[in-house]
């Protein structure tokens, strides 16, 4: 060996002592996902895994990462149980060796949480939307938006309608009770009357009760906050006992249409509601390729958990580019603090806010002949 | 690791929970199906109780405890007059309540988002946060529950609570206050869950409503169905398969999105082969069987008199008197104006037509039921108002028509749960006095068997009641009442459906019994029997006496003979 090879084995060696060398990439990229596979809930489950899935098998088509393939690992959370989620989450972290989880439900993220924060595991939550799940870990992300981006929106279309008062029907939850108390404050922070709030059980068939004190309040427009189907159920009841005030929803799918009937005519959908349009070619890629796969067109859910994995190999790639022993939940959120701009399958692009919290655009779209027609984005400020 | 210790520690908890939970259902037969509200009573005081309040472990486990136990007195409540499944229904109705409650008491219970930020135990300043560090604490936590619960099992609380559980009627017969055996295994059972709760809560360091639905309970007692009812190894073994099985199948490869669904199949599948291949879960309940040297009884099969407690008093003496016994049931007068004295060493034969009114007087003698009218003097003293366990306290036991046994007790263990003044049923010495308890049970099982030998079932002491002939049953019926320690006996039937062989054989026990100075009253049909064995018939019919007097003169009378034969 020569004088300079010696000199230069020394130096890659110093160089490796002090951690500046690129670590070895694993097998492979596992990414972990908790989902509602039974339980009351599995649709949940279905599409986000399913969305997810799909970004995992495009970007694997295209080379992986540099090569490296990425795994998604899914966990049942049974439609909401903390433990099973806790269960989930120590055996995503222990046994597969995941840097990074997607949560879904409010209460499994808030329950897998402190595991995520203690274990340094970078966490995007594209279900749940409640608010404590803000801002209280440095690995917590939230790619969905929440239920006070989601009620500004709301709040600014209806004003910009000429509504004075407004009323508000959801279901007894915690996004019931996050979307009812952003909407209060935004709707009033306008300067603007709340003349109703009214809540019913998730699995009430019949809520003409809470309709009927709606009625009484005489209100301008009615922020419609159930999921589905009883988006559908109160939209349906509310025209049926003579209401014909605009009507906002935050969630829509074709199920509410069923449900809905000819009623749903001129309901409006103010959300990050996925829908595939000419002007964004990725999400028409994105609608056709799940339509291909799964036999449904995608909704927001599967577009956010889609779009969550796209995330992550971004943050592995750009992670990656720095060298060193990158593949850390650490060094993953870091990649993201420096540049927290991503394409979104919703069109142009998404930008983590300081609180972990991704802002997207917030779109109005009007249903005609049960299909979201697309309006205009809005405020969601 | 921390994956396995998890998996662990959740085996801990819900090791808690199925034995806490079989002492309610398998030991006291009471399917209230509530546990998860106690479960989420404890996990949720904890949350509450650390996160507004900054108090601590144990201090939350200790006022989770308390809170729930009270919970747990309340719904005992109910309990006291509804069974099967009507208890059943009610206790539904209580967990959609207490969910509906977490849901919407927000400012306390955080609503549908639940408490998180609970923060975890804190053992000598270091903090168990992750399952590793928590393990030790959910293990020694569960062997201090299942300690408890296993001391209560095996006591004569324990014994006392599966006669209960096999029949209610009977246990309030040998003398037991069902009231209180209640209340106190709903208390224990409830404490025992909530402690479970508290440590959820520190260690998940999050609670909401929905870890604590209807689903909950069944999962906590399939476990106690699969390991074994009444068994609490059996609890924990059940605990062990249902929280391993289920992380076991994430082993199994299963493609696709559908993986977590065909895994609960083949979860469900596996759960019906065990169950069809141990129908009684993977532990039945244990007899007790007297151990190798207990003390052996000093008398033969059929020994002498000297076995019974032989009661003080003259004979002839008036123990029993009843004046003026009435019964109404809404206009049906089941009994009026029903006269009876009953007298030490004397055997009084109550017959009549049936629908004469002959069980009812039982029930009225005994205080199953309360009389409209009239009084019963035991000794002077007034035992109208009392409840079938304090009279049999009084000293006036009865035995059933349709004899009522502990059927899934063995013969000793029905006789030992009858005899009176047992340490062994107070809590407080269960926990605090071991060692009575322990000395008193072995002069119980002596004198069980005593027992046993008198009425000649020695040799099937550690059989299984439900095992033994009619005779073999009718002859336990008795040895059950003698161990009341009663000196008033009421047999309802006790010779119907025997071969003369056993006719005899019982009605020499009786005879003895007699001249052991009991008072004795027997309902019978077998006018055979009551001639040789009775002292006195008294022949009721429509609820009222007619005539009594010695048996060969009453059974010369022609109009008794038309009444009673048509």
């Amino acid at each position: 060996m020569s004088k300079n090879s010696v000199f230069a084995a020394l130096l890659l060696g110093s160089v490796f002592a002090a951690g500046g060398a690129m670590a070895a990439d694993p097998e492979v990229y596992k990414i972990g996902g908790i989902f509602a596979m039974t339980g009351a809930s599995p649709h949940y489950g279905k599409v986000m895994s399913g969305g997810a899935q799909l970004a995992v098998d495009e970007i694997n088509a295209k080379g992986g990462i540099d090569g490296t393939k990425l795994q998604l690992v899914v966990e049942d959370h049974k439609s909401g149980s903390a433990q099973a989620a806790v269960a989930g989450m120590n055996r995503l972290i222990d046994v597969e060796g995941v840097k990074a989880v997607l949560p879904s439900f409010s209460t499994v993220t808030l329950a897998t949480m402190p595991i995520g924060d203690q274990k340094k595991i970078l966490m995007l939550n594209g279900g749940g939307v409640s608010a404590q799940t803000v801002g209280t870990s440095p690995y917590m992300f939230n790619i969905r938006s929440m239920a006070s981006d989601l009620a500004g929106g709301i709040a600014h279309r209806a004003a910009d309608q000429g509504a004075k008062k407004l009323a508000q029907i959801a279901i007894k939850s915690e996004f019931g009770d996050a979307t009812i108390a952003a909407t209060t404050k935004a709707w009033e922070g306008m300067g603007l009357k709340m003349v109703a709030a009214e809540q019913f059980q998730a699995d009430a068939a019949n809520i003409d009760t809470q309709v009927a004190k709606l009625r009484a309040s005489q209100p301008d427009a009615i922020a419609n906050w159930p999921t589905t189907p009883q988006a559908g159920l109160a939209v349906k009841r509310l025209r049926e006992l003579g209401m014909k005030q605009p009507v906002y929803c935050m969630e829509w799918t074709a199920e509410d249409s069923k449900v809905a009937g000819k009623h749903a005519e001129g309901v409006e959908v103010v959300t990050d509601y996925f829908a595939a349009t000419d002007e964004n070619p990725w999400s028409k890629r994105f609608a056709e390729a799940y339509k291909a796969k799964f036999g449904d067109m995608p909704d927001f859910y599967a577009a956010n958990y889609y779009e969550g994995v796209y995330v992550i190999a971004e943050l592995i790639r750009r992670s990656k580019a720095k060298g060193g022993d990158y593949y850390t939940g650490e060094r993953l959120v870091q990649a993201l603090w420096e540049n927290p701009t991503f394409d979104s399958v919703y069109g142009k692009t998404l930008t983590f806010r300081k609180n972990g919290v991704a802002q997207k655009p917030v779109a109005v779209f009007r249903l005609e002949n049960g299909e979201p027609k697309f309006v205009k984005f809005t405020s969601a400020e | 690791m921390e994956y396995l210790a998890h998996v662990l520690v959740m085996v801990c908890l819900y090791g808690i929970l199925a034995t806490s939970f079989n002492l309610l259902i398998g030991f006291g037969g009471i399917f209230a199906l509530a546990h998860a509200t106690f479960y989420a009573s404890g996990a949720y005081a904890a949350g509450i109780l650390a996160t507004k309040l900054g108090i601590g472990f144990p201090f939350t486990m200790l006022a989770g405890m308390v809170v729930t136990a009270a919970i747990g007195l309340l719904v005992a409540f109910p309990a006291m007059r509804v069974g099967s499944h009507y208890l059943v229904v009610i206790t539904l109705a209580l967990q959609a309540i207490t969910i509906d409650v977490l849901m919407n008491s927000k400012p306390l219970t955080g609503g549908p988002d639940g408490i998180p930020g609970i923060p975890p135990v804190s053992l000598f300043g270091t903090p168990l946060n992750n399952p590793v560090a928590f393990l030790p604490l959910a293990a020694v936590m569960a062997a201090l529950c299942c300690a408890v619960a296993w001391r209560l099992g095996a006591s004569p609380f324990g014994r006392s609570l599966r006669a209960m559980r096999e029949n209610e009627a009977a246990a309030q017969a040998v003398g037991k206050n069902l009231v209180r055996m209640k209340l106190v295994v709903f208390a224990l059972s409830a404490g025992l869950a909530s402690v479970a709760g508290s440590l959820v809560a520190h260690y998940i360091a999050f609670v909401n409503p929905e870890s604590f639905t209807i689903e909950e309970t069944i999962l906590i007692l399939a476990m106690v169905i699969l390991g074994g009812m009444g068994n609490l190894w059996g609890s924990l073994a059940g605990a062990a398969i249902l929280v391993l099985l289920p992380e076991g199948l994430k082993f199994v490869h299963v493609p696709g999105d559908i993986a977590d669904m065909v895994r609960q199949v083949i979860y469900g599948v596996v759960l019906i082969v065990i169950l069809r291949l141990r129908p009684e879960g993977l532990f039945p309940e244990t007899v007790f069987r007297p151990p190798t040297g207990a003390v052996l009884p000093t008398v033969p099969a059929n020994g002498p008199v000297s076995a019974v407690v032989r009661a003080e008093g003259a004979p002839g003496e008036v123990v029993v008197s009843a004046k003026a016994l009435a019964k109404s049931f809404g206009g049906i007068k089941a009994v009026k104006d029903l006269t009876i004295d009953l007298r030490r060493g004397e055997i009084v034969g109550l017959i009549g037509p049936n629908g004469a009114g002959k069980t009812t007087a039982f029930n009225l003698l005994s205080g199953f039921l309360r009389p409209t009218g009239g009084s019963i003097l035991y000794h002077g003293r007034d035992l109208t108002k009392l409840k079938p366990h304090e009279v049999v306290t009084a000293g006036l036991a009865r035995s059933f028509q349709d004899l009522k046994l502990f059927t899934k007790l063995s013969v000793v263990e029905n006789i030992l749960v009858s005899l009176p003044r047992q340490p062994g049923d107070n809590l407080l010495d269960v926990y605090l006095r071991p060692g009575l308890v322990r000395r008193a049970e072995r002069e119980n099982v002596a004198r069980a068997l005593e027992i046993a030998s008198f009425v000649g079932l020695l040799a099937k002491a550690d059989e299984v009641a439900a095992n033994l002939s009619y005779a073999e049953e009718k002859l336990l019926v008795i040895a059950r009442l003698l161990a009341t320690g009663a000196d008033v006996l009421l047999l309802d039937e006790p010779l119907s459906g025997l071969d003369t062989g056993t006719v005899e054989r019982i009605c020499g026990v009786l005879r003895d019994l007699a001249r052991a100075n009991k008072a004795i009253c027997i309902i019978e049909h077998n006018l055979e029997v009551i001639r040789g064995v009775c002292d006195e018939i008294v022949f009721i019919d429509e609820g009222r006496v007619l005539t009594k007097g010695p048996p060969d003169t009453l059974m010369r009378d022609r109009e008794l003979a038309e009444r009673y034969f048509g």
